[in-house]
C-alpha cells in the first residue's frame, strides 16, 4: 500500500514539475534525502529513480530555464576539482575495488551540488530548496521525536522509518543534520513567504525544534549532545539578551536533566572519561594511523582506505565503582589496561576521513570549500546586516542560518565520518547561490547616475 | 495450540486486516500482543510523520507552480547613494 501512495505522489509531483521545470530539482532534494525508494518495497526501488529524476532536473534547466543569470562561483570550480581528484584516487588508489563501492554514490552528490546553485537564480528558489531539505528531513526528526518521547530510544535502537545506516537514517548524522537545521527553521518561520508566518507556522516550527533536539537523545550520539552546545553558544552571539538567553538555556538543560533516560546519561558521561571508552580510543588510535598513513602517501589512499588499518591500543579499565562491570568481547587478564587489537576501522571524522582517502590536496580541498563557505556567509552577513532596502531584510538572517550550520557541521565532523555526506553539500549549494545571487542583484542595484547611463553624445550636446 | 492461534492472528494482521476474530484474540501470548501493538505503533508514528511532511511538501509545490517570481523577479531596488569605489570617483 505505502508503495502504491509513494508512487502516486510521485507521479503527482513530476506532473506538477512539467509546469515549472525547477521543481524537477526540488524532487531530485527530496530523494537524495528521503530516499522513498528505500521506503518501498517493490516499484520505486527497482528503477534508477534518482538517476531519473536528476536527468529531468537537468534537462528542464538546459531546455526550459534562463541561462543568463546563472552564475559559476570558485566554490564550484573547487567541487569540480574536488570531484576529478577523488576519481583519480579512487581509480590509483590502494583499494580501487572498495573505492569504487564509496565513489558510485559520491560523485552524484559532488556533481548535484556543483549544478544546484546555478539553478538558484531567484529568492523564490533559494527559500524553496531550503524548505525543501528542512521538511524533507523533519521526516525522520518527527518521527525519532514521537518515537523518542514515548519510549526514551536507545544508541542503535531508534529505527526512523527503516532499519537502515545509510545516509540521513544513521543515527550520529540526522542527529548532527537535525541541530544543524534548526536555525534554517527559525529563519523560515520568520522569513517565508511559501508558508507565511503565522501561528501554524509559530508552532509547527517549535514543535519541529523540539522533535530535532529529541533526536540526539533517542539515538543517542554523542555528536549531537556537542552539536546542541554548539548551537547555544552560537546563538549567544546573536540574541538581544545574552545574558537572560544564557541564564534561560542552562536552566532549561538543568530542568531536562531529570527527563532524560539513564541510557542517555550513561552514555553521554562516557565522553568524559573516553580512555575506557572502546570507541573513542579507537578513534584515537584510528587517527593517529591515519596521520602516519598520509606521511607515507601524503596523495591519499582513494576511498574506504580505513580498510587496510590494523589497530593496537591500550583501554583503560572503567573507574567507576557503581557502574556494572563492562563487558567486552576479549578477556581480562588482570586490572591493568587492556590491549585491544583492532581491524578495518572507520576514520569517525570527516577531517580524517579527507586526510586518509584523499591526502593533503583532497584535504586542503575540502577545506576551502567549508571554511570558504562560512568565511562568504559572514561577509554576507556584514554586507547585509544594516541594509535599510525592504527586499534584503531576509538575506543577513539567511547567510547567519547557513553559517550556522555550517559551523555546526563542522564541529560534528570532527567525531563522524561525512565528508561527502549530500545533505551537507546540498547546504553548500544552497549557500553558493545565495553568495552568486546576492553578488548579481548589488550589481544590478549598483548606483547609477542618469548622466552614466546616457550616451556620451548626448551628454556633450547637453552641456554645450 | 495457542501457539497456532497466535501465528494465525500475525499472518492475519500483516497479510489481510487489523481486525481480528475474537477467539485469536482471547488466546495470545501477552508477549507477542505487546510486540505486535508496540510494532503498529511505531508504524502508525511512521505513517503519521510521512503524511504530515509529503502533505506540506505538496502544498508548498502547489503555491511555487502559481509564483511568478518563482522564475522572474523584477529589477532589484537601486542604491539611494553610491557605494564602495563609486564614492571616490564622483
Amino acid at each position: 500500500m505505502r508503495d502504491l501512495v509513494f508512487v502516486a505522489y510521485l507521479l503527482a509531483l513530476l506532473f506538477l514539475a512539467f509546469k515549472r521545470p525547477f521543481i524537477f530539482t526540488l524532487v531530485y532534494a527530496y530523494i537524495d534525502i528521503v530516499a522513498p525508494q528505500r521506503l518501498s518495497y517493490f516499484l520505486l526501488n527497482s528503477i534508477p529513480l534518482s538517476l531519473i529524476v536528476f536527468g529531468m532536473a537537468f534537462l528542464g534547466y538546459v531546455v526550459a530555464d534562463d541561462k543568463k543569470d546563472s552564475r559559476f562561483s570558485v566554490r564550484q570550480g573547487a567541487m569540480v576539482l574536488l570531484l576529478l581528484y577523488c576519481g583519480y584516487t579512487t581509480f590509483t588508489g590502494a583499494l580501487p575495488e572498495d573505492a569504487m563501492e564509496k565513489w558510485d554514490w559520491v560523485w552524484k552528490a559532488l556533481v548535484f551540488a556543483i549544478f544546484l546553485p546555478l539553478t538558484l537564480r531567484t529568492k523564490l528558489r533559494i527559500e524553496a530548496l531550503t524548505l525543501f531539505m528542512v521538511l524533507c528531513a523533519a521526516t525522520l526528526i518527527i518521527t525519532g521525536g514521537i518515537k523518542t518521547l514515548g519510549s526514551g530510544g536507545g544508541y542503535g535502537a531508534l529505527v526512523l522509518l527503516i532499519d537502515d545506516n545509510a545516509g540521513l537514517y544513521e543515527g550520529s548524522i540526522i542527529s548532527m543534520v537535525a541541530i544543524a537545521i534548526i536555525p534554517l527553521m527559525l529563519w523560515l518561520s520568520k522569513h517565508g513567504t511559501i508558508f507565511p508566518p503565522d501561528w501554524r507556522v509559530k508552532y509547527f516550527t517549535l514543535a519541529l525544534i523540539f522533535a530535532a533536539l529529541l533526536i540526539p537523545i533517542g539515538t543517542q550520539a554523542r555528536t549531537g549532545l556537542v552539536c546542541i552546545a554548539v548551537l547555544a553558544v552560537l546563538q549567544l552571539r546573536f540574541v538581544k539578551y545574552r545574558f537572560l538567553y544564557a541564564g534561560m538555556a542552562v536552566t532549561l538543560g538543568l530542568m531536562a536533566i531529570p527527563f532524560l533516560p539513564q541510557s542517555f546519561s550513561d552514555r553521554m558521561g562516557t565522553i568524559q572519561n573516553y580512555q575506557a571508552d572502546e570507541s573513542a580510543s579507537t578513534r584515537i588510535a584510528v587517527w593517529e594511523w591515519t596521520i602516519e598513513y598520509a606521511n607515507a602517501n601524503p596523495m591519499g589512499g582513494g576511498f574506504n582506505v580505513y580498510r587496510l588499518n590494523k589497530l593496537r591500543y591500550e583501554l583503560a579499565p572503567d573507574k567507576k565503582g557503581d557502574q556494572p562491570e563492562q563487558e567486552y568481547d576479549y578477556e581480562l587478564e588482570d586490572d591493568g589496561p587492556i590491549e585491544v587489537i583492532d581491524e578495518a576501522r572507520a576514520f569517525h571524522s570527516s577531517y580524517f576521513e579527507m586526510l586518509g582517502e584523499q591526502g593533503y590536496p583532497g584535504l586542503a580541498l575540502w577545506l576551502f570549500i567549508h571554511i570558504g563557505g562560512i568565511w562568504r556567509m559572514e561577509v554576507l552577513r556584514r554586507r547585509y546586516r544594516k541594509t535599510t532596502k525592504e527586499g534584503e531584510m531576509w538575506v543577513a538572517p539567511l547567510a547567519i542560518a547557513l553559517e550556522n550550520a555550517h559551523i555546526i557541521y563542522m564541529v560534528g565532523s570532527l567525531f563522524v565520518g561525512v565528508a561527502f555526506q549530500p545533505f551537507v553539500y546540498m547546504l553548500v549549494a544552497l549557500q553558493i547561490g545565495l553568495d552568486t545571487y546576492m553578488s548579481r542583484r548589488a550589481q544590478e542595484a549598483k548606483w547609477n547616475p542618469i548622466a552614466g547611463r546616457l550616451p556620451s553624445s548626448t551628454w556633450s550636446q547637453a552641456t554645450s | 495450540m495457542c501457539k497456532i492461534r497466535v501465528m494465525a492472528q500475525t499472518v492475519a494482521r500483516k497479510g489481510l486486516t487489523s481486525r481480528q476474530p475474537k477467539a485469536c484474540i482471547a488466546c495470545t501470548d501477552t508477549h507477542e500482543s505487546d510486540a505486535l501493538v508496540e510494532a503498529a505503533k511505531l508504524h502508525m508514528i511512521d505513517n503519521f510523520s510521512i503524511a504530515l511532511t509529503h502533505g506540506l511538501l505538496l502544498i508548498a509545490v502547489w503555491r511555487l507552480i502559481h509564483r511568478p517570481d518563482l522564475d522572474h523577479e523584477d529589477p532589484p531596488e537601486p542604491d539611494a547613494e553610491p557605494e564602495g569605489f563609486q564614492v571616490k570617483r564622483n
